[in-house]
């Protein structure tokens, strides 16, 4: 199911910037954001595990695109913004993230019991479409990112940001190998209960929401590829707590150190993002960061998921977790300042 | 008096042109985008189309908290937040092998 999603998301990712080109931001946000709220409330409605499988791919390939679209248009509105508030618009985006794990961790739980695990769906359904009303309602205020007269690629280099796409791919495998695998580690491992396990999703989006505020001022003064170093970092923090100290109180710091920079790692890369490509390429390297850190998902799991099935269980999948975090941080120092003269 | 200012619609991106009425004249100024905000507030200060233009050259706040429902939907809730939902997820708190954990 989760390597279903995480391909659509690579696909999805794949072809993000040439369908943003072809339709327009604004477009292809507000029907892929619709069409993801409307795969989840499908999913309530089969319990066939090939059809699931095939929404779950259509969701991560509708959520790329959201994912992606969203970004650029944000991206093009911190162009008005001044030099230390473009940080934390793009921070406030990202945390939408962390939204809508609290609205799922308060929402469904408490549900569960009287509808079931099909009403979980519909219910998530429910209030994807909600959010999808609010996204689209925003939506009328915003403004096209630049495209470029008559030149379809170009405005920006991989190579001058070849540090910071390799370690955002190691990131992307490495804090799903944590966000897959740390439920099931908390419940075996710590007897963790559902409400627990409750409290700690909704621990971790709570603090995935205020980050956007706290890491905003910090991204703006870090250089090159120090942001995402630095957000990568306390994101291998908190991977590594749990498996250090064998507490409930450790595992929900760790839901705090998590939470609290994971979302910002996303923040900083799109940040490094404005400043080294010109704005009409901003989808285009957004998407191309997204498609690294897609393929750094795909490869994530199965390497943590062959290591958790080996003597040492779970926690050596999730020390390889914290590994991947830590390569990925020490890549991104090496990332120098972009230009996009 | 305060000298006047207009924002002059523009297709560049990243920079914005307004227009500065001084003695009967209209002075055009280009400015970068992100500079705007400050350039325009010190050069108007004083004057009631100075902080309309200012206050409108700013994306609202709440239109980008609206645009963060795209990541709510796309990641907290269609990824995240159905991670623990699915009923496969569930053979892993019943011992299912770690490759198949949702």
């Amino acid at each position: 199911m989760n390597a279903a999603n995480a391909a659509g998301y690579l696909a999805g990712a794949l072809v993000a910037a040439l369908t943003a080109r072809w339709a327009g931001d604004r477009l292809l946000f507000a029907v892929s954001l619709l069409l993801t709220a409307i795969t989840v409330a499908a999913s309530g409605l089969t319990a066939d595990f090939t059809l699931l499988l095939a929404l779950r791919l259509a969701a991560g390939f509708m959520g790329a695109l959201v994912f992606i679209s969203g970004a650029g248009l944000v991206a093009a509105a911190a162009t008005e913004a001044s030099k230390n508030r473009a940080p934390t618009l793009l921070g406030i985006y990202f945390c939408g993230a962390g939204m809508g794990i609290i609205a799922s961790a308060l929402a469904v739980p408490s549900l569960l019991e009287t509808v079931g695990w099909r009403g979980g769906w519909l219910v998530l359904g429910g209030l994807g479409l909600a959010g999808a009303a609010l996204g689209c309602f925003a939506l009328r205020h915003t403004r096209e990112p630049a495209r470029a007269m008559g030149r379809v690629g170009g405005g920006w280099s991989p190579r001058a940001m070849a540090h910071n796409l390799l370690a955002y791919g190691l990131f992307g495998a490495g804090y799903i190998a944590y966000a897959t695998f740390i439920i099931a580690y908390l419940r075996s491992e710590e007897g963790f209960s559902a409400a627990s396990v409750s409290l700690f999703w909704s621990i971790l989006g709570l603090t995935s929401v205020a980050a956007a505020f706290l890491w905003g001022p910090i991204l703006a003064r870090l250089t090159g590829g120090l942001g995402t170093a630095a957000t990568i970092s306390v994101v291998m923090v908190g991977a590594a707590v749990p498996l250090l100290w064998s507490r409930p109180g450790a595992a929900y710091l760790s839901a705090i150190l998590f939470g609290g920079s994971f979302l910002s790692v996303v923040a900083a890369v799109t940040a490094f993002a404005r400043k080294a490509a010109r704005p009409h390429a901003w989808t285009a390297v957004i998407a191309a960061f997204t498609v690294v850190f897609g393929l750094g998902q795909c490869v994530g799991p199965i390497l943590s998921g062959a290591l958790s099935d080996g003597p040492s269980g779970i926690r050596s999948g999730l020390w390889l977790s914290v590994g991947l975090l830590a390569a990925g941080s020490i890549v991104a120092v090496f990332q120098g300042e972009p230009s996009a003269e | 008096m305060s000298d006047r200012f207009e924002r002059i619609p523009s297709n560049l991106h990243d920079l914005i042109i307004i227009r500065r009425e001084h003695s009967g004249f209209w002075l055009p100024h280009i400015v970068r985008a992100s500079t705007e905000f400050s350039l325009v507030k010190g050069l108007m200060r004083g004057s009631e189309v100075t902080s309309l233009e200012a206050r409108g050259a700013l994306t609202p706040m709440w239109v980008v908290v609206g645009l963060a429902m795209g990541p709510a939907v796309a990641l907290g809730l269609a990824r995240f937040g159905t991670r623990c939902y699915c009923p496969p997820c569930v053979q892993i708190l019943v011992g299912t092998s770690q490759k198949q954990a949702p």
